[in-house]
């Protein structure tokens, strides 16, 4: 592939973005930085603004305040077709009088791409597996099928930053799973400062070199999908990604005690009566009668999800769901008695509302 | 049960002929009585074909210089009138939806309004003006006729391209060609234009077809348009009007027929021109 270096290394800065509709403030002082090459993810529930901020940064979207800086440049007042980007919407968006081939070429025409556009539509297509569809017309095409077409035109163009706008939501599990990987890849390959927008944390998870977690218009945490996930900041982040048990407990400085035993806590954790947030996987449950009542707990439901299993325990107070392997889940059964035992792990505590 | 099904079936096939049949007779029978009475001479019966080779002969009466005017400015006026009604509206209705949805029911009510003002109380404010477009700003030529009609088709193009632009994505379409690099200008030609194509030709056959046929506009300002030309001829030989008024069908078929051949056409053209190619690893 000859475009990996012409469309690759592109940094991005949003600054103090704000945008209101009505009385919804849609991006409140929102701020972002991509690195060249980088993939970022927003993440976020409906309305929380991600949308809002990718179509800001192509252009589609005015902002009321703030600036937009892509490679250096202030782009911020510039329309949608000036700003050199691309963008893969979660409707496929093919134009449908045009074969596979006459959109991807088309997309080249509009942005004058250098080269044999023949030859850059066919590079583009083998890329995404396409090679063989390209006089197809996308009513021929399956959605999945669709949607890489999409991609194919969005890098076909070598932009400086591809932008993709909940591009999975409409295909159906499988297909989605598979062209998740298959975005990863090709972003990789390419090497193109990505901006992806969604509302499932595993495909953010999974595609994202950082992950930027939004609510209602504001940025509230953002770092590598692991960071995320096991040192969230916030009980909104912690309780947005993943599961989360919100037990009661009593914070005295670096740990809590929670369910009789004591807690790690993450910085930034709040004190005195709290709510710790622990995560299924670090609970574990160990069959017992007779245990100390605080961390004595009755199993209500087992549910089977493959490669792990769930089991709801009813503990005093309320419940906890613990994350366990096939082989320490089969033994457990509902109405058994069990010891709930907290792993060593730093967990967030946030303030008893 | 079988039984049943096959007598619902043939049941439904011989209501769908009947429907058909009638429906033909209903159209046709007009076409044929007027075919039959431009080569029948009504009192003794005579068929004859007079009044077609009038229409070929040399003519001193002049009544073939006022029907070829009268046909020049209907097409004119078709020509005109789908550019103008198509060119504002189109753009117009993007914008509406694009932008400005709040305002789709105000201009969707302004532009069904000509169907409830009939063409006579219509004629009646435009006189005035078409005093004044004569006389102060253009001139008297029929042409300028066009304007009027542009309002009396709106009804006809509001609706056929509304059933267009509501059988695709606009919004999507037009931002995806936004992103892409592509201007306003792009977004309408290259790929609205093209999607929408079936109701820009449909509202294309109706204008062409409204304009051909309109009499009272011309009649009440005294222009001289096809229709008006053609009841002029009536009043001297009604045979000759009913073999113009059939070749002018067949005309406007002919034509209509080879505006959806060409539009058809250049899509495919364009389709043909993008064979895929190999790629060399």
């Amino acid at each position: 592939m000859t475009q990996t270096s012409a469309s690759a290394g592109r940094g991005v800065q949003l600054r103090n973005l704000t945008r209101v509709f009505g009385s919804v403030r849609a991006l409140d002082d929102f701020s972002l930085d991509i690195a060249p090459g980088e993939l970022v993810a927003l993440l976020g529930p409906s309305g929380c603004g991600k949308t809002t901020a990718l179509r800001a940064l192509s252009g589609l979207e005015d902002v009321d305040s703030g600036s937009i800086v892509v490679d250096g440049e202030d782009v911020t007042a510039k329309p949608a077709n000036r700003r050199d980007m691309a963008m893969v919407f979660q409707s496929y968006s093919l134009f449908p009088h045009m074969t596979v081939a006459g959109n991807i070429d088309f997309a080249c025409e509009l942005r004058k791409v250098a080269g044999d556009r023949r030859k850059i539509v066919a590079e583009n297509l083998e890329l995404v597996g396409l090679g063989t569809q390209a006089d197809r017309y996308p009513h021929q095409l399956s959605g999945g099928q669709q949607q890489r077409v999409a991609l194919a035109r969005a890098l076909a163009v070598r932009p400086k930053v591809l932008l993709l706008d909940e591009p999975l939501s409409a295909l159906d599990a499988k297909v989605r799973v598979q062209l998740r990987d298959e975005i990863r890849r090709i972003q990789q390959e390419v090497g193109i400062t990505t901006l992806f927008v969604t509302h499932d944390q595993e495909e953010a998870l999974v595609v994202a070199d950082r992950v930027g977690v939004m609510s209602s218009g504001k940025l509230m945490q953002i770092g590598a999908p692991a960071d995320i996930y096991s040192r969230p900041v916030t009980g909104f982040v912690a309780d947005f990604i993943g599961q989360t048990n919100k037990l009661p407990g009593r914070s005295a400085g670096s740990s809590a005690s929670v369910l009789g035993q004591t807690v790690p806590l993450l910085p930034g954790s709040a004190s005195g009566d709290v709510t710790v947030l622990i995560r299924p996987e670090n609970i574990t449950l160990r069959p017992a009668a007779g245990v100390a009542a605080d961390r004595a707990g009755r199993v209500q439901i087992t549910g089977f999800l493959g490669s792990h299993a769930k089991v709801r325990v009813e503990v005093p107070g309320g419940f906890v769901v613990a994350q366990l392997g096939v082989g320490e889940s089969s033994g457990l059964a509902p109405g058994d008695e069990v010891e709930v035992i907290l792993k060593d792990v730093p967990a967030l505590a946030v303030a008893t509302s | 049960m079988a039984g049943v099904n096959a007598r619902a079936k043939s049941g439904a096939k011989t209501f769908r002929v009947v429907v058909i049949a009638l429906a033909s007779v209903y159209f046709l029978l007009p076409l044929v009585s007027l075919a039959d009475f431009s080569v029948r001479f009504p009192l003794t019966g005579k068929v004859d074909a007079n009044a077609w080779l009038a229409l070929i002969a040399p003519d001193d009466s002049g009544r073939l210089d006022l029907l070829r005017e009268g046909l020049f400015n209907s097409l004119v006026m078709a020509v005109m009138t789908v550019v103008l009604a198509i060119g504002i509206l189109l753009p117009t209705m993007m914008l509406v939806r694009l932008r400005l949805p709040k305002l789709s029911r105000i201009v969707e009510f302004i532009c069904l309004l000509p169907l409830t003002i009939p063409a006579v109380v219509l004629v009646v404010g435009l006189a005035p003006i078409y005093a004044v477009i004569s006389t102060k700003i253009l001139d008297a030529n029929t042409i300028w006729l066009a304007f009027a009609y542009v309002i009396l088709v709106l009804p006809f193009v509001y609706r056929s391209l509304d059933a267009g632009l509501r059988s695709i994505d606009l919004k999507t379409l037009s931002e995806t060609t936004r992103s892409f690099g592509g201007s306003w200008w792009t977004v309408l030609w290259r790929v609205i234009v093209p999607n929408v194509r079936s109701a820009i030709v449909s509202a294309c056959f109706i204008t062409i077809a409204v304009v051909l046929g309109e009499f009272t506009f011309a009649r009440m300002l005294a222009r001289t348009n096809l229709q008006t030309s053609l009841f002029q001829i009536n009043l001297s030989d009604g045979q000759v009007a009913a073999a113009v008024s059939l070749l002018c069908l067949g005309l406007t078929t002919l034509l209509l027929v080879a505006l959806d051949l060409i539009v058809g056409l250049g899509e495919r053209r364009r389709a043909r021109t993008l064979a895929p190619v190999t790629v060399e690893d």
